[in-house]
């Protein structure tokens, strides 16, 4: 079994007004150091797979459900490998 | 006419458009479960409002794989009229039979009340009854309004008149080009994020959209040539 | 099987005094009601049974001051709401549920969960929720970011639970006080519509028939939320807050259209149902026995389960959201089965009725429960409670009464609409879906929520009030005026009052004089429902809302439902044209006590609340509505907090009219008096004199609709010249604005 953690998050180039509000709320805290805050979720997908056929599972799971390519991007990396 | 609302697992506008159709138009309409194949016999299908799938992993994000979808892409393709209200928006995108996205609302929150629109696009089987540049005032609903599209799309779509209303004093959610409603390029795919479907009566506060409804049934069963 | 105790060490150790179990109870369970030492599963089902929230132990003797019949009263208290007929075989169902305890600690899933709840017990009725309401309570925001975020989180919750499921929140109310500091109040109220011929109960009978689990998998939520909801807050007592429970609004929409579809369509293989609340599973299913007189079976290995090795004493303690019990006709089973497969649901079957009346549950192939059904409902020892008059109330009746020093009416006015309590709420209720379904006649910011039925010329009309500062100054008067206050709302909008649900939310009982607030303000509230003919159909009491020691006022909470017979009579609450006569309705008096004026000027409340004539306010009402009825009124705002003025300017916000009024038989400071029973109406001109008529001295006409949008009051010691478009500014922009304040 292997464990993947899929990271999505709007492109660099799509507003991300929570991420904004966070970055607010930080500055709030006396945190000024803080210049930017970009929000973004990730999914641990845990599958029984390895190598190439982990990387097309990934890919076609991403592209076809988990990032809507219009706005959104991913990263991926591998936690736990059997 | 014959339309079909279809039922998505968490919507819950259906009753709405049902109604505005049945008992304030009086249509030939109909409900259809997410779990039919196919849309046979039907010359135009509605998507209502609501939280398919409870919204989860992205409004209108997971609604795309039921059984029901290829035949609402298939009335799509053949040209009959497709309408998506609110969710029902989302899940066009979604579904790729509408360009663009709807983000979170900027506001970060989910807004309902009662707001100014501009008709800007007369011209569809959707908005016949309408006048070019008419102002309007429908209730919207929702957290993830906020239409985007990247550059080229959004010149595309003002190019070829696609945008269908906009919104006309306050934009509530972030949109570009203060974006409310959308067709594709064929024109008979509309997708818009107010809800004409809460607005067929004045008891309720509005009857601004009811003529949208009336539009389209006056067109009878044609369809929208390409 | 997994007993952390055995019943000899549970009787040495006493665990169950951390359960809110008292060694009284626990040896007359074991002496008188078993005749045996309880095992651990066994104790930790009667802690919550026996807890004041599943039990109602300390509250029953008062609970039954309350009248709860009338001639349209189907069911009342004791099944999972109260309904009543609306005529044409037709009915309305209605409760409300207080969540304070869980929205205090998490805000977001306490008032989510708090309104999954209240829909729950409205469709296991068998009818169909059609409005939520709310009543929450904050403590002040100025400058208290933590308060700011539970405001924003709560609503949050209520919206994103209400607007996913698709039901219209319609009405409510939001006020803030010091005393919600550290405990704030979410009541949220659900009101459902069905046919009277599908009433269901919770009720389990018939040796063999199933007991079935339907809907979301048991997980260890909220293990003991019963007995949390029955202790107090302090400091220490922290690490007990995770029994929070997470909600799922998208599987309770499932499971609500699936729970219709069996209730609707095929009532002959269902016995009963009912939800899964306080108590999860052990509640729903020694209830329904209870109700059904059976006896009950359950083997725990079939419940559904979220996390792997649960205890049986976790399994049946488990507050995970979205599940129903059902009783179901031995085999139908499958069909059952097949109806929630559709919407992606899980219905298992999980025991069966008994012949005798044992509750018997059997976990990991052992038996780990064997008692009396009835010993877990019916047998629970009521309390009897100390009470004894707070001291401040005799010492205020000794004190001079406070006058308000009124120097510039129109500046006062002014201060008062940016009150949080009576500023704008829209930027709250504006994240509730209020439309959908659409049916809803009034929206949020009047004085009731209307509803239309489709398909019938009818309507309902739903509230919900509180207010607890007249509470704590005066409980009896203050019971009164909350049942008043809702009346008035009701047939501000052209309805009938019905009937009423309630939340009584208040300190710890054990205190006497605690007790006596909780009982004399019940007497206030039930003599006036008896006056208004509105029984209590259901409700529910939460008592030790308390933060290290300091209790909330005493804060009745009372949700009414009225029924508008001609929907096209719906009165609105704002002015309607310019020369239409303006008319107020019940006298005036010096009501400062606890009202918003005396907070606002003083920091603080005091004096004593003046008790007023409830048959008279009673009987000038009915004939205002009669007035209504007929189509005579164009519009009517009852007056509450911040009296007659800042109730005047709510009649012209959002339209562009003004007033022009005399009122030199009122002084500036009665202006903002809060005396119980008034309300502000205008009249067509041509209509004048017949209501004037009708009314007779119970309303003095003082002037007309203006087109000026100015307010204009000239009162016997002062005037009032403001322009209505700045006060409106005020209004709105108070809320969001305090929402943000920092030091």
């Amino acid at each position: 079994m292997t464990k993947v953690r899929i990271f999505v998050s709007y492109k660099q180039s799509v507003f991300d007004p929570q991420g904004e509000t966070i970055k607010d709320a930080i500055h709030a805290l006396g945190h000024d150091e803080v210049t930017a805050v970009q929000v973004g979720k990730f999914f641990d997908v845990t599958l029984d797979a390895a190598g190439d056929k982990l990387t097309a599972a990934v890919k076609e799971i991403a592209d076809q459900l988990l990032v809507n390519f219009n706005m959104e991007t991913y990263t991926y990396r591998v936690l736990e490998e059997a | 006419m014959r339309i079909a609302v279809v039922v998505f697992p968490g919507s819950n506008c259906d009753i709405d458009l049902y109604e505005a159709l049945h008992s304030v138009c009086q249509a030939d309409v109909e409900y259809v479960s997410h779990h039919e194949k196919s849309l046979a016999g039907f010359d135009a299908v509605m998507l209502p409002g609501g939280f398919s799938y409870g919204d989860y992993l992205r409004a209108g994000a997971i609604a795309r794989f039921t059984n029901i979808m290829p035949a609402i892409i298939k009335m799509a393709n053949e040209g009959k009229p497709v309408f998506g209200t609110c969710n029902g928006f989302q899940i066009l995108t979604e579904a790729g039979l509408l360009p663009g996205a709807l983000k979170r609302n900027d506001c970060q929150r989910f807004v309902c009340k009662t707001i100014p629109l501009e008709v800007v696009n007369n011209e569809t089987v959707f908005t016949r009854q309408y006048q070019k540049h008419e102002r309007i005032a429908l209730p919207i609903a929702h957290a993830d309004g906020s239409y985007y599209a990247d550059q080229k799309t959004l010149d595309q779509l003002e190019e070829n008149h696609q945008v269908v209303f906009r919104y006309a004093e306050e934009n509530p959610n972030g949109s570009l080009h203060n974006i409310a409603g959308i067709v594709n390029e064929r024109g008979n795919v509309l997708g818009m994020m107010p809800h004409p479907e809460r607005a067929v009566e004045a008891l309720l506060g509005s009857s601004d959209g009811l003529r949208l409804f009336k539009s389209l049934l006056a067109n009878g069963t044609a369809k929208v040539e390409a | 099987m997994k007993q952390a105790m055995t019943p000899e060490e549970i009787k040495e150790k006493k665990p169950y005094l951390d359960w809110s179990l008292s060694e009284a109870e626990y040896n007359y369970i074991s002496e008188t009601l078993l005749g045996r030492l309880p095992n651990y599963t066994e104790t930790g089902l009667f802690s919550a049974m026996w807890s004041e929230h599943c039990s109602y132990k300390k509250s029953k003797p008062v609970l039954r001051l309350f009248p709860n019949k009338n001639s349209r009263v189907l069911q009342g208290p004791g099944e999972g709401a109260g309904v009543v007929d609306i005529d044409d075989g037709q009915a309305v169902v209605f409760k409300a549920e207080s969540h304070n305890h869980p929205t205090t600690v998490e805000p977001y899933q306490g008032a989510a969960t708090g309104i999954g709840g209240i829909l729950r017990d409205i469709f296991s009725m068998g009818a169909r929720p059609i409005a939520s309401l709310d009543s929450l309570h904050f403590g002040e925001i100025k400058n208290d970011s933590q308060m700011q975020m539970k405001v924003e989180n709560t609503v949050r919750g209520i919206g994103d639970y209400g607007n996913c499921m698709g039901i219209p929140t319609v009405a409510g109310e939001t006020t803030f006080d010091p005393c919600y500091q550290g405990n704030i109040l979410c009541n949220a109220m659900s009101v459902g519509l069905m046919e009277q011929k599908d009433i269901q109960k919770g009720t389990a009978t018939g040796i063999g028939n199933a007991v079935m689990y339907v809907g979301a998998k048991t997980g260890r939520d909220g293990i003991h939320g019963a007995t949390f909801a029955s202790a107090d807050f302090s400091d220490e007592n922290a690490t007990q807050r995770s029994a929070v429970q997470v909600g799922d609004p998208f599987m309770e929409k499932l499971l609500l259209e699936a729970c219709l579809e069996l209730i609707t369509e095929h009532p002959d293989w269902l016995v009963g149902i009912q939800d899964m609340g306080a108590a999860g599973i052990v509640s729903s299913s020694a209830e329904m026995a209870a109700e059904g007189k059976s006896g009950m079976t359950l083997n725990l290995d079939l419940v559904p389960q979220r996390e792997p090795e649960m205890s049986a004493y976790e399994i049946m303690l488990s507050e995970s959201q979205e599940r129903m019990l059902l009783c179901v006709n031995k085999g139908h089973e499958d069909d059952v089965q097949k109806i929630f497969a559709f919407y992606g649901l899980e219905a298992v079957t999980i025991g069966r009725i008994t012949a005798g009346h044992d509750y018997v549950l059997f976990h990991d192939g052992q038996e780990v429960c064997h008692i009396p059904v009835t010993s877990l409902t019916d047998d629970v020892l009521e309390e009897e409670s100390a009470e004894k008059m707070p001291a401040r109330i005799e010492k205020a009746a000794a004190m001079p009464a406070w006058q308000p020093q009124i120097i510039d009416a129109g500046e006062t006015l002014r201060q008062l609409l940016q009150q949080s309590t009576i500023a704008d709420k829209s930027s709250l209720y504006q994240q509730y879906d209020s439309q959908v379904r659409t049916n809803t006649v009034v929206g949020p910011g009047s004085d009731a929520g209307v509803i239309r039925i489709r398909g019938t010329r009818k309507g309902l009309a739903m509230t919900t009030d509180g207010n607890g500062r007249f509470v704590y100054l005066n409980p009896e008067v203050g019971g009164k005026i909350a049942l008043v206050e809702a009346a008035a709302n009701i047939m501000a909008s052209g309805a009938e009052p019905l009937a009423i649900t309630d939340c009584l939310n208040y300190g710890d009982p054990h205190d006497p004089e605690i007790f006596w607030e909780l009982h004399h303000s019940v007497q206030g509230m039930a003599a006036a429902c008896r006056e208004f003919d509105t029984p209590v159909i259901s409700g529910n009491v939460s008592l030790y809302n308390e933060n290290n020691g300091q209790a909330i006022h005493p804060t009745p909470m009372v949700g009414m439902v009225g029924l508008v017979k001609d929907i096209d009579h719906v009165i609105p609450s704002f002015a309607q044209h310019a020369g239409d006569q303006v008319f107020i309705v019940g006298k005036t008096g010096d009501d400062y006590a606890g009202s918003e004026l005396q907070k606002m000027l003083t920091g603080n409340i005091s004096g004593v609340v003046n008790d007023f004539d409830l048959h008279h306010v009673h009987e000038y009402m009915r004939r205002l509505l009669a007035e209504m009825q007929t189509g005579r009124v164009a519009s009517a705002h009852d007056l509450s907090e911040g009296g007659l003025g800042v109730a005047l300017a709510e009649t012209l916000f959002k339209t562009d009219l003004g007033l022009d009024l005399n009122l030199g038989h009122m002084t500036t400071a009665q202006l903002f008096s809060e005396t119980p029973g008034r309300f502000i109406v205008t009249v067509p001109a041509d209509q004048a004199e017949s209501f004037a008529q009708s009314l007779g001295d119970d309303a003095v006409c003082v002037g007309e609709v203006t087109n000026s949008h100015w307010l204009a009051l000239r009162l016997a010691n002062g005037e009032v010249y403001q322009n209505v478009s700045e006060l409106q500014q005020r209004w709105e922009e108070a809320l969001p604005c305090q929402l943000k304040s920092r030091d």
